[in-house]
């Protein structure tokens, strides 16, 4: 024999995480290290600590999800290439906006949420045409209109925030404060996180089902944007916190992930009642999409809790109790508790199948009213996106 | 006692536990928090009783509120549900626990081969190794897959426990004691104390309307409170040692050990119009200090002290000096008697044959509207200072009033603005009086004017003298009759506007002249007036008349038209103001916050804990067979299933690999 025992395992040991990474990723390490610290050194004097703190948590997350999945990475190079070229474009005039091919066509918020819009339709229509003439090509096209959409929506979301400070410098502010901005940040993380699981499990016919959620939202924003909801307003004071930054993000990772697992449900019912047919036979197994569902409801459940932390966090700042029973809270913690029932069931109960993907049917009902619903027909305390 | 029990019983606590601890019973007390909460969101809470009544009567009023339902979230049956789940959740820790800890420690040395055999994820392998060899080598392959792991000797087999993710276990302790702290600590921020109080008949709620000041002992709550949320207005320069706890229907008084005086109350907007900050000036005077220290607050800036924490809360006014003029519309119209007055004083008055009780409101320095600009766009503008009052007749009745200071455009037409209703849910009618360089003076003027019989028959005569002249009919008698009746008109025009004088020539004139005669009259009547406005206004020194004159005079017009309506023999003028203005400062003392914020540190990582890391273990078993050396490799982890497949058998793969290196 000519390896000893004692060399055998000698080229596999301890890999460690460092190790993992390679070239490619302190790259991307080193990429986003100086975009964080040119954006310190140009704007660190208008940002107080806790923005700061922000940033570099916002960097060394993206730093973290970018080496997890590769294809994240190179979506956020992109998405900075264009914003800072629309940037460029924009240059110091709103008018810019409105001259410029690129930006009146294309970069400028409002046409890149118009262009976001279209391809999630068209993505959602190539989907279902994959699924239904099993074209593989077609779910390829539908996966690439996905990624461009969100790209799209992202960019638009970076140089609306731009152009509200060129609107007038003193209404500057990130587009996460009213219903319009956030249901454009609601479809992106759907679709991204749903990408993510595409990726994963290697099957794109699930979609459709995804995605039609996602085409209800454009629609809505749509119908929004035609009462004046896209109008660039200035902040209420109580809005005037670091915060609104992290809170609200936060919230719609939960609010996107439980969405995604409700249309997965909705496949996983169809799936398991029709299971004889041809076309019904491509989406994927009942058991992966049930590992998904549970996927996101915990993803969901994580930064759910997180963002109700830290809107408790800020209520003490803003309003004086960390828990007032505003309705919008309270619909929050009803959201969460029946997250905390499902993942219960599951675990401890060993629920599968049909009654859990019910469970998050009536779910994601009970998360509209809380993030719509609430604003629509309750009043309180959350002053922003009444309708 | 002394019988002999047959079967074994599970004994009270036990059972007791058992029930405290179920699953069942967890899920049913989550869903019922959740279901119950709603409640409180569909019902306004703690809204005034007079409005529940309002909308439910007084059957439903009743029973909602014995089920507390006005204040649902801290009815004792709420509290109880969520006593019950902090039970329930300790419970189920307290039981789980030491279990999971145990388990998470162990490395499961004792496993039997029959047992590992019947895992799903196992792979054999025979070898020429000694087993000995394979140890080293498990070692090391348990070490590049970061597992830890013991290996240990059995008869005749050795054995590697390895393990990975004891973590998870901690997940949940941390998970499920970040929800029984979080609790416990909101139990310290609850009104529970204060509930007891009023239980025991130490505290009993004020309803009244009275000053602080005059509040009974039985409705004050001493500074030692630990716990309380409450609101107070403190205006400019004034101060406060005291803020309102709202219960229900009322309120309690809670006393300070400090005072909090507001220096200065500033709003800042945006160039819309609409609030960009609001900020206080305050200045808390203590006998703990040396001297008094100054913080300045804002929203989402609040300032702590002694573990009080201030925040800004709202603003209104604060008692804000108005000098007013006060003009006589019925009893000797267009004069006025000026009179000093604030925000929230109340002052009588005699006007129209009887005695008004005003009330002063509120002053606004910006009433911030959309406009409708020339383009058609409406822009929002400030569109100046106003006054609210209220004039309340010896009945109690009141009507609300508002007028603006300074001219308001609307609709292309400048006028002065004074909105009136008799019900709060209305919206305001508005009388519209012409704008002239003293104000609203000199409509007053023309008024003062119009009521002098006098004056409008010498005016009506002249009209006639004119109109006949202009005819060639010279008839003094008829034109005396005319004059007098032309003064009659005005009459009628003032007291009920064109629809008196049209009513009036309906109940005289026969139908089918009536329109020619009411055109008639209406011209007689302008030229009437108008006559007795070019008189005033020659008479105060004016040359001669232009169109703009004839342009305000329409306007006035207008104006004494709708006046009949206007409800009030009065009318306010708001000539100077100053401002004083009222923050509302929120203060709070909540001991139980920072244990909140530790169980829900506790709560975040917990939950990290469960989702993301999975507990894993494998066994590495190796016995002798038949001059070989026997590897069996098996692996189980708690949960996602398939994500571990992968993981088992890239871990398979690995150590194939290396048990092979030589023959590739
Ligand atoms: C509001 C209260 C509660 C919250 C937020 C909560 C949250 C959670 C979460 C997030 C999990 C992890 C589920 C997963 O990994 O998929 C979990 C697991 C669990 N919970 Fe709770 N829980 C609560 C109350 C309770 C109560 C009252 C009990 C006891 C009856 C309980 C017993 C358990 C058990 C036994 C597990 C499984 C732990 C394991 O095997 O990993 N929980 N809980």
């Amino acid at each position: 024999m000519s390896v000893t025992k004692n060399e055998m395992f000698d080229e596999l040991e301890k890999p460690g995480i460092l190790s993992k990474i390679n070239i490619k990723d302190w790259l991307w390490f080193a990429l986003l290290t100086v975009a964080v610290v040119t954006t310190l050194t140009l704007y660190g004097a208008l940002m107080d600590e806790y923005e700061v703190g922000i940033l570099i948590g916002v960097g060394l997350l993206t730093a973290f999800v970018g080496w997890y999945w590769k294809s994240a990475a190179v979506f956020s190079v992109y998405v900075g290439i264009f914003s800072l070229f629309s940037l460029w474009l924009y240059g110091d005039s709103l008018a810019a906006g409105e001259q410029n091919f690129f930006l009146k066509f294309l970069l400028s918020s409002q046409s890149a949420f118009a262009w976001m819009g279209a391809l999630f339709f068209l993505s959602t229509a190539a989907y279902f045409l994959g699924l239904f003439a099993n074209s593989q090509f077609a779910l390829n096209v539908a996966s690439r209109m996905t990624w461009i959409a969100s790209g799209f929506g992202f960019v638009g979301l970076m140089v609306r925030w731009r152009e509200s400070y060129l609107f007038n410098p003193e209404y500057g502010h990130i587009p996460v404060s009213n219903l319009y901005e956030v249901f454009i940040m609601f479809c992106i993380i759907t679709a991204m996180m749903y990408l993510y699981y595409e990726k994963l499990y290697k099957n794109k016919n699930m979609g459709g089902f995804v995605l039609l959620v996602i085409s209800a939202a454009v629609g809505f924003i749509y119908w929004y944007a035609s009462k004046g909801a896209a109008d660039i307003k200035p902040l209420v004071p109580a809005l005037q916190s670091y915060w609104m930054k992290i809170h609200v993000p936060a919230n719609f990772v939960g609010y996107g992930a439980f969405a995604m697992s409700a249309m997965l449900a909705i496949a996983y019912l169809i799936k398991d009642k029709y299971n004889n047919n041809s076309v019904v036979q491509r989406i994927p197994d009942l058991n992966i999409i049930d590992d998904i569902m549970y996927k996101a409801i915990a993803l969901g459940f994580a930064f759910f809790t997180i963002a109700t932390i830290l809107g408790a966090m800020w209520a003490a700042e803003a309003w004086g109790g960390y828990w007032s029973w505003d309705p919008k809270e309270t619909w929050a913690l009803i959201v969460w508790l029946n997250y905390a029932a499902w993942l219960h069931m599951r675990l401890t109960k060993g629920w599968r199948g049909a009654p859990m993907a019910w469970w998050s049917i009536i779910g994601l009902f009970v998360t509209l009213f809380a993030f719509l619903g609430v604003n629509m027909f309750l009043s309180g305390l959350h002053s922003y996106g009444e309708l | 006692m002394a019988e002999v029990v047959k079967k074994p019983q599970k004994s009270g606590s036990k059972r007791f536990i058992e029930f405290f601890g179920s699953m069942e019973l967890a899920i049913t007390l989550l869903a019922t928090l959740a279901v119950a909460s709603v409640i409180g969101t569909i019902l306004q809470q703690n809204q005034s009783y007079n409005d529940y009544i309002l909308k439910f009567g007084p059957f439903w009023f009743e029973l909602f509120e014995k089920i507390a339902l006005y204040d649902v979230y801290a009815a004792i049956w709420f509290l109880s549900i969520l006593v019950f789940l902090v039970l329930s959740t300790s419970i189920c820790v307290f039981r789980n626990a030491p279990v999971f800890l145990r388990e998470a420690r162990h490395f499961r040395t004792n496993v039997q081969l029959k047992s590992l055999k019947t895992f799903k994820h196992q792979k054999e392998w025979q070898t020429d190794y000694s087993v000995d060899d394979v140890v080293v080598m498990g070692s090391k392959f348990f070490n590049y897959l970061g597992l830890k792991f013991r290996p240990s000797k059995g008869d005749g087999y050795q054995l590697i426990a390895a393990k990975k993710g004891g973590v998870n276990r901690w997940g949940y302790i941390l998970t499920h004691m970040g929800v029984i702290i979080i609790c416990i600590g909101a139990l310290f921020d609850s009104k529970i104390p204060m509930m007891i109080s009023e239980w025991s008949g130490n505290l009993k709620p004020e309803t009244r309307n009275i000053s602080a000041s005059k509040v009974p002992d039985i409705s004050r709550i001493p500074p030692s409170n630990a716990s309380f949320r409450g609101n107070v207005q403190i205006p400019e320069g004034g101060s406060a040692n005291i803020v309102f706890l709202n219960v229900r229907d009322g309120y309690v008084v809670q006393e300070l050990p400090f005072a909090i005086k507001l220096k200065d109350f500033r709003v800042e907007h945006y160039s819309t119009g609409a609030p960009k900050s609001f900020e206080s000036d305050l200045i808390i005077i203590d006998d703990k200090l040396d001297k008094p220290i100054e913080a300045t607050i804002a929203v989402n800036h609040p300032f702590i002290y002694r573990g009080f924490a201030l925040y800004q809360a709202s603003f209104a006014d604060g008692g804000s000096k108005l000098d007013l003029n006060l003009w006589s519309l019925k009893d000797k119209p267009g004069t006025s008697v000026n009179k000093k007055s604030a925000v929230f004083d109340e002052f009588k008055i005699n006007a129209g044959g009887e005695t008004l009780t005003a009330e002063m409101n509120d002053f606004r320095l910006f009433n911030i509207q959309g406009v409708i600009q020339d383009d058609g766009s409406t822009k929002q503008t400030n569109i100046g200072p106003s006054i609210t009052y209220k004039l309340r007749d010896a009945s109690g009745v009141a009507k609300e009033f508002v007028n603006y200071m300074v001219p308001v455009t609307s609709e292309g037409v400048t006028t002065y603005l004074s909105g009136v209703r008799s019900d709060a849910t209305q919206p305001f009618m508005y009388l519209h009086l012409p704008v002239a360089e003293n104000g609203v003076e000199k409509f007053m003027q023309l008024m003062q004017k119009l009521s002098d019989s006098k004056t409008i028959e010498k005016a009506a005569t002249t009209t006639v003298a004119r109109t006949m002249g202009q005819a060639s009919i010279s008839n003094e008698k008829l034109a005396a009759d005319i004059s007098h009746s032309m003064a009659l008109l005005v009459k009628q025009f003032l007291t009920g506007g064109y629809e008196e004088v049209v009513n009036g020539v309906k109940s005289k004139v026969p139908e089918d002249k009536q329109k020619e005669v009411v055109e008639t009259y209406l011209k007689l009547l302008q030229s009437v007036i108008g006559t007795v406005y070019e008189t005033m206004l020659i008479e105060q020194g004016q040359k001669s008349i232009e169109n703009s004159d004839w342009a305000w005079f329409d306007m006035a017009l207008q104006a004494m038209n709708t006046l009949p309506y206007y409800g009030a023999p009065i009318y306010f003028e708001l000539a100077s103001f100053e401002h004083i203005q009222a923050a509302g400062i929120q203060i709070t003392k909540s001991p139980g916050q920072d244990i909140v914020y530790f169980g829900c540190v506790l709560l975040m990582i917990g939950v990290f804990f469960l989702f993301y890391i999975n507990p894993t273990r494998y066994w590495l078993w190796l016995d002798q067979q038949e001059g070989k050396t026997r590897i069996l490799l098996a692996g189980v982890s708690h949960r996602h299933t398939r994500d571990f497949e992968k993981q088992f058998d890239k871990a398979v793969e690995d150590f194939d690999t290396a048990l092979n290196r030589e023959k590739r």
